[in-house]
């Protein structure tokens, strides 16, 4: 059965979906801003803090800023392989049930 | 003897540019039998697919500043230039999450396109064409002047040559193969460009075992443990954070970058594209401090700063001394390489706003057919090709190192509140959204020009008026404030009737081209 636009964003299933991908993408993006400003405050304010460990390991910025690059990446695939995999199923569902 | 043959033409330098030259060429004829049609010419038929896009978006962001530039920071100012390639990273998380794929669904071919579906035509397009004309503008500026510096210091050629060359073979890859050839010449160069890196990287680590411990304590007992933490140039915290969030929003908003989505057939190969992307980006940024560390751990700062004060050369300077004068050639033409297939990007989008934008959807009031629609576009193009060679001869000399922190300011403050808003406000309206756009774009190029960058060195006043050098902590909450002020004060209930059916098509690709 085909419904109109107004009634399809008004279903409780459109509504669901859209609640679900802000929630998915709010909370991948907290993530990132709080790994990423994390790094760049530590590296503008008390990076003394880090400076005795610079001399057992001196290559530990490096990894430091390695591991915020493969979260930032890791961010990325989740949300493609979630979008992928649970957001379009559901929304090709519902754009078949849109009248033109 | 001369520690290097940098700066003359060798062999080998010469050998591979034309090698590079002639394949972009082929392409560009290539593509220019399947370019018939506004969708082909702004848009590669939306024939692109997830691979290779995320290439070329990859291309278009590892610009020459970056691949020189960031080595070079790091070898002389040691890991602080991380932090810039980390801020380049993460946008592009930001950018899937926010805009990426409603943008594809609801757009043509420019981001104007998006602001358009709901709020009045021509007002929108003439302050979102002015947005994306603007920021193309001052990035095709740093990549000119830029342009012109690196091939003089590399083939030794005159700057106004070298920006003639530029300027012209990336005026055929864009006049006559249009987005298929500029995104295949991107591809070419982002290829090239990673095996350079790589080649670089792995014959530099194999010096040092292959341990980046054993690299950095070298480093630290050549040059200090200051090398080895951050610190020269981040010395104020709030520049730290200003800066992030301009390179993170930053993206959202630039058109060169948007334009891309629509070269793939639907929203989800947009998505993968920017997975892509990423994955290529990430792998660059975590190679090139290290080449840059080994520029300063082999070669030496020293002989580093010799050749070009601003330590440009440290990764051709490494090249040279790993693998002779034909790998210095290979980095030499890949770098040449990545300003024309940057600035062809450019050119291309700055084009699109103002053909498709200003032209077709204002001047012609959307009414142009197909032939009509691509001449004007190559007009665009070649208009836009000529000012940037006009940019490039006119700030010769100058430093505009300030113009790439312009083009991100104006993006993330004018470009990004008003896209970002129109996705997901329903009460945004025309006057909100070109208020944000006129006002966004006016306060960042404000700021800078009150910024230690053009207030102190450019006009040599003792103490800036505004202390930040990126404003984007400042002048990005005032775009989005003022398209809620102007939203509020003058309501737009055409456009809020229309956001029922945005919704449809921006999240179930329904209607979407």
């Amino acid at each position: 059965m085909k419904k109109g636009k107004e009634e399809v964003v008004n279903s409780p299933s459109f509504r669901r979906l859209l609640s679900l991908r802000w929630t998915v993408a709010t909370v991948l993006l907290l993530v990132v801003m709080v790994v990423y400003y994390t790094f760049v405050a530590l590296a503008g304010g008390p990076r003394q803090l880090l400076s005795p460990v610079v001399d057992k390991l001196p290559s530990l910025w490096f990894w430091l800023g390695v591991a915020v690059i493969i979260i930032g990446l890791a961010a990325t695939a989740i949300y493609v392989f979630w979008a992928n995999l649970v957001y379009d199923p559901m929304a090709e569902k519902l754009a078949k049930e849109v009248e033109e | 003897m001369p520690v290097t043959s940098l700066g003359q033409p060798t062999a080998s330098g010469i050998f591979f540019f034309l090698l590079f030259v002639a394949i972009s060429l082929l392409i560009t004829y290539w593509a220019s039998r399947r370019t018939r049609t506004a969708v082909d010419y702004y848009a590669a038929a939306r024939s692109i697919s997830a691979a290779q896009n995320g290439l070329a978006l990859a291309g278009d962001y590892l610009s020459a500043a970056s691949f020189l530039g960031i080595a070079g920071l790091v070898a002389l100012k040691g890991i602080d230039g991380m932090i810039y390639a980390i801020g380049f990273l993460v946008g592009w998380p930001v950018l899937l999450y926010l805009v990426a794929e409603p943008l594809r669904n609801l757009g043509k071919f420019t981001f104007a396109d998006v602001l358009a579906y709901r709020l009045q035509n021509r007002p929108i397009r003439i302050a979102a064409g002015i947005g994306a004309i603007l920021t193309v503008l001052a990035y095709t500026t740093a990549q000119m002047v830029g342009a012109g510096n690196l091939i003089k210091l590399m083939f030794g050629i005159p700057y106004e040559v070298s920006i003639f060359i530029v300027g012209i073979v990336m005026l055929i890859y864009v006049l006559f193969g249009g987005m298929i050839a500029t995104t295949w010449v991107q591809i070419v160069k982002a290829v090239l460009l990673l095996i350079g890196v790589t080649l670089l990287v792995i014959l530099g680590m194999s010096k040092f075992d292959f341990s980046v411990t054993k690299l950095m304590a070298e480093i630290g007992t050549k040059y200090g443990k200051s090398m080895l933490e951050p610190g020269p140039v981040n010395t104020n915290i709030w520049e730290a954070i200003s800066l992030g969030v301009g390179l993170m929003f930053g993206p959202l908003g630039l058109p060169h970058i948007l334009m891309r989505f629509y070269t793939v057939p639907n929203a989800k190969e947009a998505r993968k594209s920017l997975l892509w992307a990423t994955w290529w980006i990430a792998y660059f940024y975590c190679l090139i401090p290290l080449g840059g560390l080994l520029a300063a751990a082999l070669v030496g700062k020293q002989i580093i700063t010799q050749v070009d004060k601003g330590g440009n050369m440290a990764a051709p300077l490494l090249a040279e001394l790993l693998g002779g004068t034909p790998f210095l050639g290979f980095l030499a033409a890949v770098a040449f390489a990545t300003i024309l297939a940057v600035v062809a990007g450019l050119t291309l989008a700055g084009a699109s706003a103002l053909s498709h934008d200003i032209y077709v959807n204002v001047v012609k009031g959307g009414r142009a057919t197909e032939a009509e629609q691509v001449r004007v576009a190559r007009v665009a193009t070649l208009i836009m090709g000529l000012v940037a060679i006009f940019l490039g001869i006119v700030f010769k000399g100058q430093n505009v190192a300030f113009m790439v922190g312009l083009a991100f300011a104006i993006a993330c403050s004018a470009n990004f509140p008003a896209l970002f808003l129109s996705i997901v406000w329903r009460r945004l309206s025309t006057v909100g959204a070109t208020a944000a756009i006129v006002v966004g774009a006016l306060t960042a190029a404000t700021l800078i020009f009150l910024s230690p960058t053009v207030w102190v060195d450019v006009l040599k006043h003792s103490a800036p008026i505004f202390p930040l050098k990126n404003p984007a902590l400042v002048s990005m909450p005032i775009g989005f404030v003022v398209a809620i002020l102007g939203s509020f004060l003058c309501p737009d209930k055409e456009a809020q009737a229309k956001f029922e059916a945005q919704k449809v098509r921006s999240y179930l690709a329904v209607g979407a081209e």
